[in-house]
């Protein structure tokens, strides 16, 4: 039958090394103790309990800074939770998620955003409108006229505009 | 409120307290909302040994940027200068046209205790007991109210049948 034992841990690659990583569920938390400056890039779920400065890539995934966590960084990712400090700007693909413990200075960019009443956020809050989704399947089915779009995103929401 | 949906290319500011439902309320009916809880900085920077006018340095925004902002009740909180500097703050930062709300619980049964406004579907205005925001109450009447922001012109105001009063003021 299908083998559903425990992989062996030489055979999953380490994603931040040598840094004191912990993989469990395939998701990597960064230790109280860990300060990492640079790009962390990832393929699975992440969650910060310590220091990070940089940019923080997890295309697909799910990203939390945990109660403990401090991070100054750009960050990419599916899904954002945050429940600790963090500075920079956030771009997620599906929904940001602040608690109340949180505190958030900088730019979110997001389809859906939910925010527990206490927390601090200095923040500028950018959510991807009906209208844009729209737009953007338009021209993913548009062929020809992608590429010319493409290099005109401003005109987007408002031709969407105009048309309501 | 209606008046505070603008175009989809709109900057909204909100000065309030941080409250999750308007915060996702407004940011899917603006282009841009921008947040910055000055009840927080009320509260924290005078344990920072900040001299009160200090507070202000954190609407640290480029003049003309907003379309709209929110003040929510902050006024009822702020003495006569405060709301004074707060107002010229907010004139510079709004756009020529750009809409000012200030909602203010005043003499209301509910202005008695601290609280906070948040915005239902349907434009519903339901009022969020805050016990732990100490932060002294300044009664005003409608008169003086319109005196301190002065600055602005009044459009709109609405009395709710609970007492809270809804004021929205254009710059000019």
């Amino acid at each position: 039958m299908l083998k559903k034992g425990k992989t062996k841990e030489t055979d999953t690659e380490p994603i931040i090394s040598p840094a004191r990583a912990v993989a469990s569920d395939e998701k990597t938390v960064i230790g109280k103790q860990i300060f990492i400056e640079g790009t962390v890039r990832g393929k699975e779920d992440l969650l910060i309990e310590g220091a990070v400065k940089g940019n923080i890539e997890l295309t697909g995934h799910h990203l939390t800074v945990g109660l403990n966590g401090q991070v100054e960084a750009d960050i990419q990712a599916e899904n954002v939770t945050i429940k600790g400090r963090v500075i920079g700007n956030i771009n997620a693909l599906a929904k940001i998620s602040i608690t109340k413990e949180a505190d958030f200075n900088g730019e979110i960019h997001a389809k859906s955003i939910s925010i527990e009443d206490g927390a601090y956020l200095k923040a500028v809050i950018e959510l991807e409108k009906e209208s844009q989704k729209k737009n953007i399947h338009a021209i993913k089915l548009g062929g020809k006229t992608a590429s010319h779009t493409s290099q005109e995103p401003a005109s987007l929401a408002t031709e969407a505009d105009e048309e309501k | 409120m209606e008046g505070l949906e603008l175009a989809r290319e709109s900057r909204v500011l909100d000065i309030g307290s941080v409250c999750g439902d308007n915060i996702t309320f407004f940011a899917h009916r603006v282009k841009k909302l921008y947040i910055c809880d000055m009840f927080f900085h009320l509260r924290r920077d005078p344990c920072e040994i900040l001299p009160p006018n200090q507070v202000w340095k954190h609407l640290d925004y480029p003049p003309q940027s907003f379309n709209g902002i929110l003040l929510w009740n902050l006024v009822d909180h702020l003495d006569d200068w405060e709301v004074g500097r707060m107002a010229e703050l907010c004139y510079d930062m709004l756009k020529p046209g750009g809409m000012l709300l200030a909602s203010l619980t005043g003499k209301s049964p509910v202005g008695t205790i601290a609280c906070s406004f948040v915005v239902k579907d349907g434009y519903r205005l339901n009022i969020n007991p805050k016990p732990d925001m100490d932060l002294p109450l300044h009664v005003r009447s409608n008169r003086e109210v319109l005196e301190c922001l002065s600055l602005f012109t009044l459009v709109k105001s609405f009395l709710y049948q609970n007492g809270v009063r809804e004021y929205l003021f254009q710059h000019d």
